[in-house]
């Protein structure tokens, strides 16, 4: 069930009603948990079993760590995390892995033959998995306690609003609200509602509408010039922006109706991140802390190597592709992010330096040429993330450099001219949120909602893509 | 009374809410209906500024169609026929209506709707050999300019029955007026801010001669299904211009490629659908004069201006045969 479809207009209300209807916690829970998996298997019935799988394997290997003995607390975390990420290889990456040990043994000249995994990727497997993971490794840690009510502990893994595309929850977060009677707020249900029809309007307005002259473009590289190509690379960043921060808007907007609070998934990374480093503090920072907090850190431990810093800090973006998908062009993107933290990472004291030396920090004009800069390094990594080859990125990469005053493909124009207002709103909007430190609060003014929502419904019918398909991030 | 408080607290929670609910759904109508009248308004004084535009072509069809020859289809049919060298020929005004990403169910509402103002004698038709099979992808493009006609939605039960298969709640994104206009405020906007000079080439659209790569050679597997709905509006298109005395010809213009059509029961059927109606066939698809000349072509599926000159001079001849016989 997508987001964006009838049905799940439909459902969304239903679930509110019946949730706060129900007068027992209990009861709420078992409701939630019933219309999570409703809503899961929507998509493809069978693949529940996964789900429930993965929450059987975390939940049972938490109860062990938490109560049981000390000497066997790393083995039963090390089976856990395996039989999880069993689970993810054998769904996402088995053909990946197959095509490419077939394409190494045939470069050593031994000829095999690897029989295809036919299987279609399970939706949201990457999140939830991670988000079981997650719980798992803080029991060990001792960060939380083990979750006694197999329910209760189902429905944070499969928790519908965030359960296909994050963000991905910490138990310490999400997990004790399962505990809590939430009652009727509506001030909470207004800001609720005022963040998916932003979210909406990201995803339908800015994301969709950026999407038809990225993929007239991408879909067909070979012909375009280098202005083309930079053009379509710029607007990807908004597509992937819209549709993804789209979809957790909706999500924290849902979940907030409903009276839970998850994590803030995007603080404006594309026009207000100075750094590569803040970026990825903006940027998906689920899954980026996710990755700080689970596989950096332990890697750095307590060394105070700087190589080992650096190291750590690229095998931990060299991962983070492969989470992206099963193909070398996610791998790449992410190399190329892990590279410029690197550079950030050595060449931070000296910058710092010389920002003091001059008085730079706090000069407007030094911050927008910062993230002028920001924007254009991660355009370029993300040049990788949506080429369909590594070919085409190279491609591109040459065509940019060699053919920028190549004619300009305007494919018709107005579609480039809708996606320059949207944008135009998506920036003053984030202007004023980032300076002004607005944010989507209960306590702000019923008025102020209201007429934000007319707008953003005016918005949307006026020059939303209706036909756009489903969220990027579905394929992760 | 912690009873009492929780209660009247929900209550008020409760009105709270749905005096929000009310006044969003109160200003979304306010601004639908406002916005749509002024977009109605500006609409036909925008068309009336310039009516040749090609953004305009379906609106031009349906309600300033003169012509005694009218060409329809997609860009393939919009590059591919000049309307001059066809009306220099036949002595018969001809006009040019095909439109980039026009497809198959654009077209047949395209000619029901102006066949209610207007009779042109002659339909020449590049119809699509695929025209009958329906893929999902092919689903999604091919309903995407059945909004040219959305303004006509309340006047045309024709119009409307065809909207409405768009998808299950066609009818009801119906209900709004700014939906009727999504993606088309620039087109409106457009004659007021660019005082454009439309060319009068009757709708015929040159692409040029040089400046690109010349197309390879493109092979491409066929889909071959049939759809039965899509067979019964064919029927009732060319029912309804027999019943109007229209000759009407289906024309495949040439490609720089192999499609695979001519073997697949879609194009069988098309055929045995013309045949039952009287209707013409010209067929240069493959037509192997085209095929050796890949200079003829801008991309694999479209003649530039040089090859379309090449193609009326073959293309003529055929249709005063065809026409005479007829």
């Amino acid at each position: 069930m997508l987001f964006n479809s009838f049905a799940f207009l439909v459902f969304f209300p239903v679930v509110c009603i019946v949730y706060y209807a129900l007068p027992n916690l209990k009861l709420r829970n078992l409701f939630l948990l019933a219309a999570s998996y409703y809503f899961y298997m929507n998509w493809e019935p069978v693949y529940a079993l996964l789900l429930l799988a993965s929450t059987g394997i975390t939940y049972f290997a938490a109860l062990l760590i938490g109560g049981g003995c000390m000497k066997h607390k790393k083995l039963v975390l090390w089976v856990g995390i395996i039989l999880n990420l069993l689970i993810l290889f054998f769904f996402k990456y088995f053909n990946f892995a197959a095509e490419n040990v077939v394409a190494l043994m045939g470069w050593l000249g031994i000829q095999m033959h690897v029989p295809e995994f036919k299987v279609l990727l399970p939706v949201g497997i990457s999140f939830y998995i991670f988000q079981a993971l997650g719980y798992l490794i803080d029991v060990y840690r001792g960060d939380t306690k083990a979750e006694r009510n197999l329910f209760t502990y189902a429905l944070f893994v499969s928790f519908f609003p965030q359960l296909v595309a994050g963000p991905i929850e910490r138990s310490t977060n999400l997990l004790r609200q399962f505990y809590e009677k939430h009652k009727f707020d509506a001030d909470n249900a207004i800001s609720g509602i005022t963040l998916m029809l932003w979210g909406y309007f990201l995803k339908l307005v800015i994301a969709d509408r950026c999407a038809i002259y990225v993929d007239a473009i991408y879909n067909n590289i070979g012909h375009h010039s280098g202005s083309s190509i930079l053009l379509a690379s710029c607007l990807f960043c908004f597509q992937l922006y819209g549709d993804f921060a789209g979809y957790s808007y909706i999500a924290i907007g849902c979940s907030r109706v409903l009276g839970f609070r998850l994590m803030d998934n995007f603080r404006r990374p594309y026009f207000f991140s100075t750094s590569v480093q803040e970026f990825w503090k903006r940027n998906h920072i689920s899954l980026t802390s996710w990755f700080m907090d689970y596989v950096y850190y332990p890697m750095v431990g307590s060394s105070t190597k700087l190589w080992w810093w650096c190291f750590s800090i690229f095998i931990t973006f060299f991962i983070s592709g492969f989470w992206h998908g099963a193909a070398w062009t996610y791998v790449f993107s992410f190399s190329i992010f892990g590279f410029y933290l690197v550079i950030c990472t050595l060449k931070d004291k000296q910058q710092r330096k010389f920002e003091k030396k001059h008085g730079l920090k706090k000069k407007e004009w030094w911050l927008w040429l910062n993230r002028i800069v920001t924007f254009f390094l991660v355009m370029y990594a993300l040049v990788y993330f949506r080429a369909n080859s590594l070919g085409d990125a190279f491609f591109a990469t040459k065509q940019m450099v060699t053919n920028i005053h190549g004619k300009l493909f305007l494919n018709g124009g107005t579609h480039l001219v809708y996606a320059a207002m949207a944008l135009l709103v998506l920036f003053v909007v984030e202007l004023i949120a980032e300076y002004k430190k607005v944010t989507v609060t209960k306590d702000n003014s019923m008025r102020v909602y209201t007429l934000c929502g007319i707008g953003l419904i005016a918005m949307i019918l006026l020059i939303g893509v209706f036909n756009g398909g489903q969220f990027i991030y579905f394929q992760f | 009374m912690a009873v009492n408080l929780y209660i009247s607290n929900f209550r008020y929670m409760k009105h709270r809410f749905l005096f929000y609910l009310v006044f969003m759904i109160v200003g979304v109508v306010f601004i639908d209906i406002i916005l749509g009248y002024a977009f109605r308004s500006l609409e036909r004084i925008s068309f009336e500024k310039n009516p040749k535009r090609f953004e305009v072509r379906a609106r031009y069809a349906i309600e300033k169609a003169e012509s005694e020859v009218a060409i329809i289809g997609a860009s393939d049919a919009s590059h591919s026929y000049i309307s001059q060298m066809i009306e220099d020929s036949l002595h018969l005004s001809t006009f040019n209506y095909g439109k980039d990403g026009c497809f198959f169910i654009y077209q047949n509402c395209l000619i029901n709707m102006m066949l209610e103002k207007h009779s042109p004698k002659v339909i020449l038709w590049e119809i699509g050999k695929d025209c009958l099979s329906t893929t999902p992808a092919k689903k999604v493009t091919e309903w995407q300019s059945i909004s040219d006609f959305y303004p006509y939605y309340d006047n045309n039960s024709f119009c409307k029955q065809l909207i409405d298969q768009k998808e299950t709640l066609q009818h009801w994104y119906m209900l709004s007026s700014l939906y009727r206009y999504n993606s088309k405020a620039l087109t409106i906007i457009e004659p007021f801010i660019v005082n454009e000079i439309v060319p009068d080439t009757k709708g015929y659209v040159a692409l040029p001669n040089m400046g690109y790569k010349y197309p390879s050679f493109d092979v491409t597997e066929t889909k071959d299904n049939i759809d039965p709905w899509k067979v019964d509006l064919l029927n009732h298109t060319l029912d309804v211009c027999k019943g109007n005395d229209i000759a009407v010809v289906f024309c495949f213009s040439p490609s720089y490629g192999e499609y695979g059509f001519d073997t697949t029961e879609q194009y069988k059927k098309l055929l045995e659908v013309a045949k039952t109606h009287g209707v013409g066939v010209i067929d240069y698809k493959s037509n192997s004069q085209f095929m050796a000349d890949s200079t003829l072509f801008k991309d694999p599926k479209h003649l530039n201006d040089r090859g379309a000159h090449f193609y009326m001079e073959h293309f003529i001849p055929d249709l005063k045969n065809l026409l005479a016989e007829q």
